[in-house]
């Protein structure tokens, strides 16, 4: 299992934060999908390490929330959703209707997961990265 | 100019599932417990179950 945060994500923090002209916009969806492949740092989409088979995304429940350094984030995956092995977990800067495997709105993920997802039941998925000083 | 410090950023990942209206919690935690899955807590008050708790830095 790894997190981290891309290069293009560090991109967007970094760009929202200082307001640089790049207007990016702000981290605003979770996806989840099936595959394998562990996320990479130069990786701006989900299909940046090879073909996703599949996946499902929603924009947050509410807006996310900050507590000292950590920003949690929070999305439902409702009963008919996500049905398959949810092997990686992402954030994205876009709405859920514009990210798909192939977007350029990878932001950070987590790898290395296997969590059978059915109809039986809803996952609620929190994702929180917390920023530290080393 | 030397900086001291380097922003360093976790990813903390908490998953809670609920059970459908078919399922009760007690099966739906068998179920998730037979597909391999961790589970970490029961929440009978709010019906749910926590399934998988990761901290990598």
């Amino acid at each position: 299992m790894a997190s981290r945060i891309v290069n293009r994500g560090l991109q967007v923090i970094g760009g929202r934060a200082s307001n640089t002209a790049d207007s990016f916009a702000a981290i605003q969806s979770m996806s989840v999908d099936d595959s394998a492949t562990a996320f990479a740092a130069g990786d701006t989409a989900l299909n940046s390490g090879g073909a996703v088979t599949n996946e499902a995304d929603l924009d947050f429940d509410a807006t996310p929330t900050r507590s000292s350094q950590t920003v949690s984030h929070v999305a439902t995956f409702g009963t008919g959703v996500a049905n398959f092995t949810i092997r990686r977990i992402a954030l994205h800067n876009a709405v859920a209707s514009s990210v798909s495997t192939s977007s350029t709105t990878l932001v950070a993920g987590i790898d290395g997961q296997s969590l059978a997802k059915t109809t039986d039941f809803t996952l609620a998925i929190t994702v929180r990265i917390t920023y530290t000083s080393a | 100019m030397l900086i001291q410090g380097q922003l360093v950023s976790k990813i903390e990942i908490i998953i809670w599932a609920s059970p459908s209206p078919d399922v009760t919690l007690d099966e739906l935690t068998l179920k998730l417990h037979n597909l391999g899955m961790s589970i970490l807590e029961v929440d009978y008050i709010n019906n749910k179950v926590k399934v998988l708790h990761n901290v990598e830095e």
